[in-house]
């Protein structure tokens, strides 16, 4: 009994995995929902900085 | 956003770039090899097994996760960066969890109980459910395209990783008493695997998250096939696997690893990467060339002894069929002037020849006694000779055997008189006691095994005892001594062709050992046993002769 409770629940959290998986992907694969700071010219001037 | 990336080219095929250095795809298209031709060696090997199976979904999940670690420093796609960078935090406490329930079907063969199961999803639930979320990873960086952690990846991935530890030792420890020495030996080389595994991945990763240099957490790719390898051959060395053929598999898929991966080696790097490559095939090279000479020694050896053996046996054979066919001939010619000194001899006592003195008569009467003696042996070697010849023929009838038991004791009783012993018959019966069996050579066997305990019993008494077990469908016939006993290692040695007790020398006995090799022969011909039990040296012997009943 204990062994087939056992195997729902690992249905149970494999159903979840692949939700959450499918759910990051489309955020961040389709409708591309995430912040972008653009810190190549602050890299820029610490690298010149460093070389000076 | 869509046409925003971050400050260097797109890769080809997802995962080709210039900006990514040769040393990071050796060490992570290796270690991918590695573990899965490993994992899939041992799968093949025996689907079957749970362990089996949990290594080949383990490897399968460490390989995505270095997969993806390839695309996160080729990719310049802010959104396949949140999407890889995700996906590793959710993969790395699962390869810790895998590896628990990995090595707890190892040591038990099964899974956690159910509770253990409720505590790994809970635990797990934040996690999953949390995946997609600010709380996960924030914010990409555009110059090296690095995003921001949460609390999510920062902290509660390093609490489940020593979570699953935790278990994985606890598990171990709760049964190391159980195991024997071989299976301990195996559980070593998987702890050793699992902290290589650790020590490789984890630190690594900490290191570069704590310096912000990430060019560390690659060189921790590099414990990745050693890992797999000792897992490896901790679970094929229990089951038994020729683990010489898992190395010489395992070496070509590496060496094809390696290969593939000095294409992607630059000039800056070309002699380090060279070097490992060199160091690493010829560690692995060395113990697989040892392994295989070890073996094929070993095979030799056997081939030779093999051979050996086989020209002894023969040898042995024919000896002893030279030494039956020379027992038969020499009783047979043995048997007929024996005939006539005892018909003679005789026939001078019964007074044919006319009335002897008393000297005259005691001399004819003891060779009459030897001859008589010497026939019994001539007909015992005759005996030993026809069972090993195979000619031995039964005739098997209904018979009492209770009735037989008793009448041998009768006849026997003068001579237990004449050495001052107590022969006696008892029976205890349920049945009439009827067997089925040679009524010959059931007689034989008690005269022998009554022969047997009067000669080795200097004083006191024996026994015959005739009882059946009605359950079991068999009819015993006990013939109990108080003579000089046996050791309980003598037991089955004495059944031997020409065994006698090891103290038979006390008691002056002048017997070769044949009786009870034959005794024990003709009872199990006709579906039964002569069986022996002894107290010890000292405490007297009981022989037993069993016969199926009729019921």
């Amino acid at each position: 009994m204990s062994k087939k409770n056992s195997k729902i629940l690992f249905i149970v959290i494999l159903a979840l995995t692949f939700l959450s998986i499918v759910a990051t992907s489309y955020r961040y694969l389709v409708i591309r929902d995430y912040e972008v700071y653009d810190d190549t010219e602050e890299e820029l001037l610490e690298e010149v900085d460093e070389l000076e | 956003m869509e046409n925003i990336r971050c400050a260097f080219d797109a890769p080809t095929y997802l995962i080709i770039s210039e900006e990514v250095t040769a040393l990071i795809y050796y060490s992570h298209f290796i270690a991918i090899f590695a573990a899965l031709s490993i994992s899939l060696l041992v799968f093949f090997h025996n689907p079957k097994l749970l362990v089996s199976r949990l290594f080949l979904v383990f490897a399968s999940v460490l390989s995505t996760w270095i997969f993806l670690d390839v695309i996160l420093w080729s990719t310049n796609d802010p959104g396949i960066v949140m999407f890889s960078w995700s996906m590793q935090v959710l993969l790395e406490p699962m390869l810790y969890a895998i590896a628990f329930y990995l090595f707890y079907a190892f040591l038990y063969g099964d899974i956690p109980s159910f509770w253990t199961n409720v505590f790994v999803t809970i635990i797990l639930l934040p996690l999953i459910i949390l995946l997609p979320t600010n709380l996960n990873v924030d914010t990409v960086y555009l110059s090296f395209c690095e995003t921001d952690e949460g609390p999510l990846a920062l902290y509660y991935t390093y609490f489940l990783n020593i979570c699953f530890i935790l278990l994985t030792i606890y598990s171990g420890l709760k049964g190391i008493k159980l195991f024997d020495s071989q299976k301990k030996k195996a559980a070593t080389y998987f702890v050793v695997g699992l902290i290589i595994f650790m020590l490789s991945f984890t630190v690594a990763n900490i290191i570069s998250s704590l310096t912000d240099n990430w060019d560390i957490s690659q060189y921790g790719l590099f414990g990745m096939p050693i890992f797999a390898a000792l897992i490896a051959y901790s679970i094929v060395q229990f089951s038994m696997f020729r683990i010489q053929m898992a190395g010489a598999q395992f070496l070509v898929v590496t060496l094809l690893a390696l290969v593939t991966s000095l294409l992607f080696v630059k000039s800056e790097l070309q002699r380090p990467v060279t070097i490992i490559t060199i160091v690493f095939t010829a560690i692995v090279g060395f113990f697989l060339m040892r392994s295989v000479k070890k073996e094929f020694t070993q095979k030799l050896e056997l081939e030779n002894l093999t051979e050996r053996l086989k020209k002894a046996n023969e040898r042995l054979r024919e000896l002893d069929q030279m030494k039956s066919e020379f027992v038969s001939i020499a009783s047979h010619q043995l048997r007929s002037p024996l005939t006539s000194i005892r018909g003679y001899a005789s026939m001078l006592l019964e007074g044919t020849y006319g009335r002897l003195s008393e000297k005259a008569t005691q001399a004819i009467t003891r060779i009459s006694e030897s001859s008589q003696y010497m026939a019994a042996s001539v007909e015992d070697y005759l005996n030993v000779s026809r069972i090993e010849a195979g000619n031995m023929k039964y005739e098997l009838i209904d018979f009492n055997l209770k009735d037989e038991a008793s009448h041998v004791s009768d006849d026997k009783r003068q001579e237990a008189i004449k050495k001052a012993l107590l022969l006696s018959f008892k029976s205890d019966m349920d049945t009439h006691g009827i067997v089925n069996a040679d009524i010959g050579k059931t007689r034989q066997i008690l005269h022998n095994l009554i022969n047997n305990a009067l000669k080795y019993t200097p004083r006191g008494t024996v026994t015959v005892f005739a009882h059946d077990d009605k359950k079991k469908k068999l009819m015993h016939v006990d013939i109990i001594d108080s003579g000089i006993g046996m050791k309980p290692d003598e037991l089955e040695d004495i059944f031997g062709k020409f065994e006698r007790a090891h103290n038979a020398n006390e008691t002056n006995v002048t017997i070769t050992g044949r009786g009870l090799f034959v005794a024990r022969k003709m009872a199990r011909a006709m579906g039964g046993d002569v069986t022996a039990h002894s107290d010890g040296v000292g405490h007297g012997s009981t022989f037993r002769l069993t016969l199926p009943l009729q019921m």
